[in-house]
């Protein structure tokens, strides 16, 4: 059984100009027990809103639809908001990429982190407590890889460095053990070096409390190693999904396959005044959506039947939404 | 019908434009703004307007209550005060007082406050510091009260109470302008423009300036809803506007032994005041509600 | 947070210095009233003076006017801070309760009436009010501190705090007469910082929730009890303990005028009064003491502000 098992999540909104625009269209995600899967889209994708979408932080003037939206074999759809809350309060945990902003400016990290423990954890009579909670902070800060607890605990958040403060709001999103921690783009704007610190950690957390990670990334080449599966969005629309080494050895999708060429090319490879090899226009607005398939226009291999979206197509788990994908062996 | 629209093209409207799209989509700053054009028509045609002369004394109409009540008399609309003058033409002419001279002070404290916070706002080290405490020293004196000091020197009356009142409002602009000039002067715009060897002069007055003029307008509504303030809190006090003129204020503080007997030469000067400076009011809340919309999206 | 107390300190020493010179100065600039030559000397000598607490005598009444300073002093501290604790109650939960039901018909009523209460000039909202509730209704009590029959010594110049230091048999019918004497002006004089205090703290408690810590905090799932509790509230009232200096020399100002149109013993109708007699030591004094008294509550404020919110303290070093 799937963990989250979502089918045919679409998400409508009313543009500023009051056109009916669908931001998610019909996009599928499954996610087992224990695995890293990759999101990866352009801005403009919907990636995170979709994350947004499975906690249910919608703004309630859009309308969600979906064919299943279960968590555990639970439909959330079914739930009452106060509820949703409750299930994803419990078991859900999310990241974000600018975490100093997730922290509230006036209270120590130690107070916020001491907040953020489950009161049912907490063990002891009254004065207990106070030391108990003290000690799980402490052993919190040292799961996540800061050993200064002493210090960081007194701090304020705008004393952290970025990746620092990723850490304290990781060891905060897992103090209650949440079943699924979504990471939105965790690691965008961050040193490359704290960019592996941060991995690592997930891939860590998420093998040592048989958590679930779902990652965010706007770029197929800074998709975490430890993934197991991936997830390509374009403009609300599911391109391609499958296990990671079938997405990045054998694309058959080819957004896909542009998107891996770009990011994988070093740029002093390429011939003197050759182009780049990227795809033609650029991310369509939100007003100008084109019907069928979204990629249509920028896609080398559009022909008339793109106008229509793609039925999906399945190779094992290797699934993708395009009328001519590339042939098996092509890369 | 022939469409002579070809090409369908999407046209974002310039900043101005959609400040005036935000502003104008809120009813009530469009009523405060009405008023205000036609308090400016009416003070502009005094003259014309006010029935009688503001001083002249009808010895056989003193304190009548205005038109609209039992005893009151067509003549006199809203009344005639304890020596027989007629309210209206008062009310009217007293306009010039009461938002004629706070439009120029706030135009000359305007005019010099923006060119010294604008000079201020970009030099650096020990002036700009010296000058950035001795603001805010002089801010953190109520107006009211600087203007009182000006006063004590230079003795009470009209033009006295007019150049303290510019001179309390000066500050005020040199801090903002500065402030504002200080900060788009870091941004990553200017110092573009900068690298690129813009002049001072282009750089203050083509690349900053028409990035701050909306919180310029701003400063200059609460400028003047101060200044009107301030002129009638000053008449009220009877250290600025002397007896006989018709400044509201003035009129406020003579009905002060008259409330008992003749309300109304208390209520009505005081509520053409109060309109005008919630009109003032409104105006620069829509604005600041305005520009704060159209940043955000 | 030493440092910068200090830093703060010595530059409202360096200001109230500054002041010093310019009510020195402002002896020269009367036509009327020449002491001495302005000379260093004759400034030092002012100076120390000062410090003494030789303010001079004044010019129309003949009285010490070191004496009757803290006496005005006195009255007008009573006046201001009731008025200020009442627009702080009324106005803290108005502002939260508008911002959570924002676009409410309770927020729109709440957010037009404080631009209304802010526009009413005091004087005439003072008028209207005596008309209303002195003339009409015959509730208050509209001049002076306290009716005269009590004979109250006065001592702080405070009268509440004169009727319980007096041992008057009828203390507690003079308490409550002093109580409504100040009914109205307290009133009058709340209006502005209330009006413009509910605004702050609308805009700041918006603001607030729209944060990205809040929404987190509940997403973990935070009751919205202590969510209000420890996160909105403490960090909505940055904003608003940062304006209240601000709010308190609005208040000053207009405690000027509600002092003389309640006739009431205070700093504001002494200054105005010195004005129109001419009475230069009085103004003199009146003035130093005037804004060193709102330069001292902006200082408190101030450093109440730096070390109630850390962060605050870093960019005003990062500045320098």
């Amino acid at each position: 059984m799937y963990l989250l098992d979502i089918r045919n999540l679409s998400i409508e909104m009313t543009s500023p100009k009051g056109k009916r625009v669908k931001i998610l269209d019909k996009v599928n995600l499954r996610v087992h027990a224990g695995e890293i899967h990759s999101v990866v889209g352009e801005s403009g994708s919907g990636k995170s809103l979709l994350a947004k979408a499975i906690l249910g932080f919608i703004n309630p003037r859009w309308t969600v639809t979906a064919d299943r939206l279960w968590w555990n074999g639970k439909d959330l759809l079914s739930l009452t908001p106060k509820q949703r809350r409750q299930v994803s309060g419990r078991d859900m945990a999310m990241i974000f990429q600018n975490p100093n902003s997730y922290l509230d400016p006036n209270s120590t990290v130690g107070e916020q982190l001491a907040e953020a423990i489950p009161a049912g954890d907490v063990r002891g009579t009254f004065l207990r407590r106070r030391v108990d909670r003290r000690t799980r902070v402490k052993r919190l800060l040292h799961r996540v890889g800061v050993r200064d607890h002493e210090g960081i605990m007194e701090s304020y958040p705008f004393e952290l460095s970025e990746g620092i403060a990723q850490k304290v709001s990781i060891a905060m999103a897992v103090a209650h053990r949440p079943k699924l921690l979504i990471a939105d783009e965790p690691t965008t704007a961050m040193e490359s070096s704290t960019r592996g610190q941060i991995y690592k950690l997930l891939a860590r957390l998420s093998y040592l409390q048989d958590m679930s990670v779902l990652l965010i990334t706007q770029d197929i080449g800074s998709i975490i190693p430890e993934s197991q599966h991936v997830t390509m969005l374009y403009c609300g629309q599911l391109m391609e999904s499958g296990p990671k080494d079938a997405i990045l050895n054998n694309p058959r999708h080819p957004y896909t396959d542009s998107m891996i060429r770009m990011s994988m090319q070093r740029l002093d490879d390429l011939p003197h005044k050759s182009r780049l090899p990227t795809l033609p226009g650029s991310i369509p607005t939100l007003e100008h959506m084109p019907i069928g398939c979204r990629l249509g226009p920028r896609c080398p291999k559009a022909r008339k039947e793109c106008v229509q979206v793609p039925r999906v197509s399945k190779h094992e788990q290797h699934s993708f939404h395009c009328h001519f994908p590339l042939a098996e062996d092509d890369s | 019908m022939l469409n002579t629209n070809l090409y369908y093209q999407e046209r974002n409207p310039s900043p101005t434009q959609q400040l005036w799209r935000h502003f104008s989509a809120n009813l009530a700053a469009m009523i405060a703004l009405s008023f205000l054009a036609l308090g400016l028509l009416v003070m502009l045609f005094s003259p014309w307007l006010a029935p009688y002369d503001a001083n002249q004394q009808f010895a056989q109409a003193l304190s009548i209550p205005p038109s609209w009540t039992e005893p009151g008399d067509m003549r006199f609309i809203l009344g005639t005060d304890d020596i027989g003058r007629d309210l209206l033409s008062r009310i009217i002419t007293g306009m010039r007082y009461s938002l004629g001279y706070p439009l120029v002070i706030v135009l000359v404290a305007a005019i010099v406050g923006i060119t010294i916070g604008a000079f201020a706002g970009i030099t650096r080290g020990l002036r700009a510091s010296a000058l950035n405490h001795l603001l805010d020293v002089l801010l953190s004196i109520p107006s009211l009260l600087l203007a009182l000091v000006v006063i004590a020197i230079l003795g009470p009356g009209l033009e006295n109470a007019v150049i303290a009142t510019t001179l309390v409002l000066i500050p005020q602009f040199v801090h903002s302008v500065r402030n504002s000039f200080h900060d788009e002067w870091n941004k990553d715009y200017v110092i573009a423009s900068r690298l690129n060897g813009c002049p001072t002069w282009y750089l203050m007055l083509r690349v900053i300036m028409p990035n701050i003029t909306p919180m310029i307008v701003m400063q200059i509504t609460s400028a003047l809803s101060i200044a009107i303030l301030d002129i009638a809190a000053l008449g009220f006090l009877g250290l600025g506007v002397q007896a006989p003129a018709p400044e509201w204020g003035t009129m406020l503080a003579r009905s002060l032994d008259q409330v008992y007997l003749s309300p109304w030469s208390m209520i009505l000067p005081g509520m053409a005041l109060f309109v005008l400076v919630l009109c003032v009011n409104v105006v620069g809340d829509s604005l600041r509600t305005a520009i704060k919309e159209r940043t955000e999206n | 947070m030493i440092r910068y107390t200090l830093r703060r300190f010595l530059l409202f020493l360096f200001t109230l210095w500054l002041l010093t010179i310019v009510t020195f100065s402002l002896g020269f600039l009367f036509p009327e009233f020449k002491h001495s030559d302005p000379t260093v000397g004759s400034y030092l000598a002012y100076l120390s003076a000062i410090l003494h607490g030789d303010w001079g005598v004044s010019m129309s009444t003949g009285q010490d006017v070191t004496e009757q300073l803290w006496i005005h002093l006195g009255a007008t501290i009573e006046l201001s801070f009731l008025a200020m604790l009442l627009s702080l109650v009324v106005a803290i939960p108005l502002g939260i309760l508008a911002a959570m039901n924002q676009r409410s018909m309770f927020d729109r009523w709440v957010v037009s009436a404080a631009m209304t209460g802010y526009s009413i000039p005091v004087f005439w909202l003072a008028q209207l009010l005596i008309l209303l509730f002195a003339v009409h209704y015959d509730w208050f009590a509209i001049t002076g501190q306290i009716t005269p029959l009590y004979d109250i010594p006065t001592r702080t110049g405070a009268v509440l705090v004169d009727v319980m230091l007096s041992d008057s048999a009828n203390a507690s019918l003079a308490f409550w007469d002093a109580v409504n004497h100040m009914v109205l002006p307290v009133i009058v004089l709340a209006m502005m910082p209330l009006t413009m205090l509910i605004r702050i703290m609308r805009d700041a408690t918006l603001d607030v929730l729209d944060k990205n810590y809040i929404k987190a905090a509940r997403a973990r799932g935070l009751s919205e009890l202590k969510l209000m509790r420890r996160h909105a509230l403490p960090n909505a009232m940055q904003p608003l303990i940062r304006q209240l200096g601000l709010q308190f020399s609005v208040l000053m100002t207009n405690a000027l005028l509600t002092e003389v149109i309640f006739n009431r013993l205070g700093i504001g109708s002494w200054l105005v009064k010195s004005i129109y007699e001419r009475d230069y030591p009085v103004l003199q004094s009146g003035l130093l003491v005037f804004a060193s008294f709102i330069l001292l509550i902006n200082l408190l404020v101030e450093l109440y502000h730096a070390w109630r919110y850390p962060q605050v303290r870093q960019e005003l070093y990062a500045e320098y």
